[in-house]
């Protein structure tokens, strides 16, 4: 997985802090274009240049991408001033190849840019599609204080002529402090590449927007969640927690999950199947609660439609919910114990392949909203063997506290017994 | 087959930006925010307007907390005009909501849209959301569940191209939190004081501390009994 932060006015956003995580982007890249140009040595408000704002921006695009994401930087105008036009104008260098970032390396590439010359955007970008490989999900984001003023080539068209050689690669575009004719241009070049252009007047809005568009080029629906493995039979399901988990079923599968409820708590479960697209056929998903004495709850199930998924990049949902369970003072018809989910995937005309599924578990607390469920679980563990000894085990049992009350009761047994022990040698001592 | 290194949970400091501030052009409408691409990427979201993209074939996922009695309301519109864009496909723009356990709510209170979830390429969708009900109406355990939590609302665009092509389409969308929240008229019971085992969460250290201790403290109880017993009766003898 992909982790990268970015922005939102999050609910907690007290620090101006929020994190976005990013799912796994296979076959994903990104090339930035970075204007190098003299323009970019010009005052950008906050008491440096415009370039000091890229760099500060790049800087914090280089903390929180991981080492190894597939980012290149290539930079134009920053080589060559005072020499002739067509001089100039061939300036463009790709200063990092894409490929598996070296965050080290990249840094000090970035410090060591300084702003010269001139502006061509059309010849950078032509370059792109050689810079980014033939294939894949390919983005360009272009970070630039001016417009092109090298053509040609005219630099829409040269995003138009991009955009025609693969269906995987888009152009974005952050103007940096930009004129209205400027704006226009940079609009252009992210509207025939199939990209958007968004403005950043100042330097905070540059690296927000810098992040962002970073952000889009890797997102994608990945199954996340700590992983699992149900089982088709209750009795060697294995134990989970709250929060999200992983597992694959398949056409056929039935998966089972053993979930501890305190007495006055209630069970909640959502479970997601995330299907690959391009796959055919279509099969019931069904979810379903047991109780600790066996009581089958309403099943839930939804239609897994490999047609309709691929239209609408979907995913299925199945949301389970348990009632409050028996404690002192609290009548229920349910008891807290071990719990189960149960998943199923019928047959159908489904294409026998494994389906991810995000397993979303919640134990509330009486009166306690619904959360998000959405952090990583805690790691299963086994169940318990059908011939171990009765333990006080914190993953309960099907008696409700009998285990538990078996371990209170041991220590006062044993320490009455030495105590009486301990009784009769003082009073023996005492008489001899 | 490329991929990037493992998972890395990373936060950058940024500054909230407000409609029309700075740094924000004058028809930029909304603070810039990065939809999650599954549930578990889905930012935290107050109520607000906002502006993302989004591409064919993608679904974005987005949180919101709503209380008992809240209703959502969703305004989207696709940042483009007529003729932009392939009509077609913007024309399919659609929103979702999806409760706190990602069921995907079908009805809406009030569609102001008038189409139900699909708007054309200048239109704007405005759907208002049946309310979160109190939790006490859920504990049928009937339909989907309706109460307070974090719900889901999901912009999405489809497509019927198994590989459409990558064209970003900017979108404008707004948030609000309708009505003020409501005390549950019939709370859940909370267990009596004689409850052994409290429902509290905690976590597995505090669980075991408690418990060592209530053991150690019956162990003790246990000696002292036996002294005195071992001792009243060694005295008989």
């Amino acid at each position: 997985m992909l982790a990268l932060a970015v922005l939102a006015a999050p609910a907690a956003a007290q620090d101006n802090q929020v994190e976005v995580q990013l799912p796994d982007a296979e076959d994903r890249s990104v090339l930035v274009i970075l204007d190098g140009s003299d323009s970019m040595n010009e005052q950008a408000g906050d008491g440096g240049t415009r370039l000091d704002a890229a760099k500060s921006a790049l800087r914090e695009l280089i903390d929180v991408v991981p080492e190894g994401a597939e980012v290149g930087l290539r930079v134009y105008g920053n080589k060559l001033s005072g020499v002739s036009r067509a001089k100039a104008c061939r300036d463009t260098t790709l200063v990092t190849p894409v490929g598996p970032l070296d965050k080290d390396q990249f840094r000090s590439q970035v410090e060591s840019l300084e702003g010269k010359g001139r502006t061509p955007i059309g010849r950078s970008l032509l370059k792109a599609p050689d810079d980014l490989g033939p294939s894949g999900d390919r983005t360009v984001i272009l970070v630039s204080d001016g417009g092109d003023n090298c053509a040609p080539p005219q630099p829409c068209s040269a995003a138009r002529q991009i955009a025609e050689r693969g269906l995987e690669l888009s152009i974005s575009v952050v103007g940096l402090q930009v004129n209205d004719r400027v704006r226009r241009q940079l609009e252009c070049i992210a509207k025939a590449g199939g990209g958007t252009y968004v403005d950043a007047q100042d330097p905070e809005a540059l690296k927000r927007e810098l992040l962002a568009a970073f952000a889009r080029a890797f997102r994608a629906y990945e199954a996340t969640g700590t992983p699992v493995q149900g089982t088709p039979d209750a009795e060697s399901a294995p134990t989970i927690g709250e929060g999200q988990f992983l597992d694959e079923i398949r056409p056929g599968e039935t998966r089972t999950y053993a979930v501890d409820v305190k007495p006055g708590q209630k069970l909640f479960a959502s479970a997601v199947a995330v299907p690959e697209r391009g796959l055919d056929g279509a099969g019931g998903f069904y979810g379903q609660l047991i109780t600790p004495q066996g009581e089958e709850l309403s099943e839930q199930n939804n239609v897994l439609d490999y047609n309709l998924l691929g239209q609408y990049g979907n995913i299925i949902d199945l949301g389970m919910r348990g009632k409050q369970t028996a404690a002192p003072g609290i009548e229920s018809e349910f008891q807290p114990g071990r719990w189960l989910v149960r998943l199923r995937l019928e047959s159908g005309d489904l294409e026998p392949q494994a389906v991810p599924v995000e397993l979303g578990i919640q134990v509330l607390d009486p009166n306690e909203d619904a959360g998000e469920a959405k952090e990583p679980g805690q790691a299963a563990t086994p169940a318990p063997s059908a011939s171990a000894t009765p333990t006080a085990s914190p993953t309960g049992s099907d008696d409700d506290g009998g285990g538990s009350g078996l371990a209170l009761v041991i220590p006062g047994v044993a320490g009455l017994l030495i105590g009486l022990a301990g009784g009769f040698a003082a009073m023996r001592r005492r008489r001899a | 087959m490329r991929r990037p290194p493992a998972t890395l949970a990373l936060a950058a400091a940024l500054a909230l930006a407000a409609p029309g501030a700075a740094g924000a052009q004058p028809d930029q409408q909304g603070q810039a925010v990065v939809g999650g691409g599954s549930f578990a990427n889905a930012p935290l979201l107050e109520p607000g307007t906002y502006r993302d993209t989004i591409l064919p074939g993608e679904r974005l996922y987005y949180g919101v907390k709503l209380a008992a009695g809240q209703r959502l309301r969703f305004r989207a519109k696709l940042g483009v005009e007529r003729g932009e864009v392939d009509t077609d496909t913007a024309a399919r723009l659609a929103i979702g909501l999806q409760t706190p356990l990602r069921e995907v709510i079908t009805d809406t209170d009030e569609d102001i849209t008038g189409n139900s979830t699909v708007s054309g390429v200048d239109e704007e969708l405005n759907v208002i959301f049946p309310p979160a009900v109190a939790p006490s109406a859920t504990r049928d355990g009937i339909g989907d569940y309706r109460g307070p939590g974090v719900w889901y609302p999901s912009l999405y665009l489809p497509t019927t191209a198994r590989k459409p092509a990558k064209v970003e389409f900017p979108i404008e969308f707004e948030l609000e939190a309708i009505g003020d929240p409501q005390e549950d008229p019939s709370p859940e019971p909370t267990p009596g004081k004689e409850a052994t085992a409290a429902p509290e969460k905690e976590s597995g250290d505090e669980s075991s501390g408690t418990g060592a201790g209530a053991i150690a403290g019956i162990g003790l109880a246990g000696l002292l009994v036996g002294l005195v017993g071992g001792g009243f009766a060694a005295r008989r003898r």
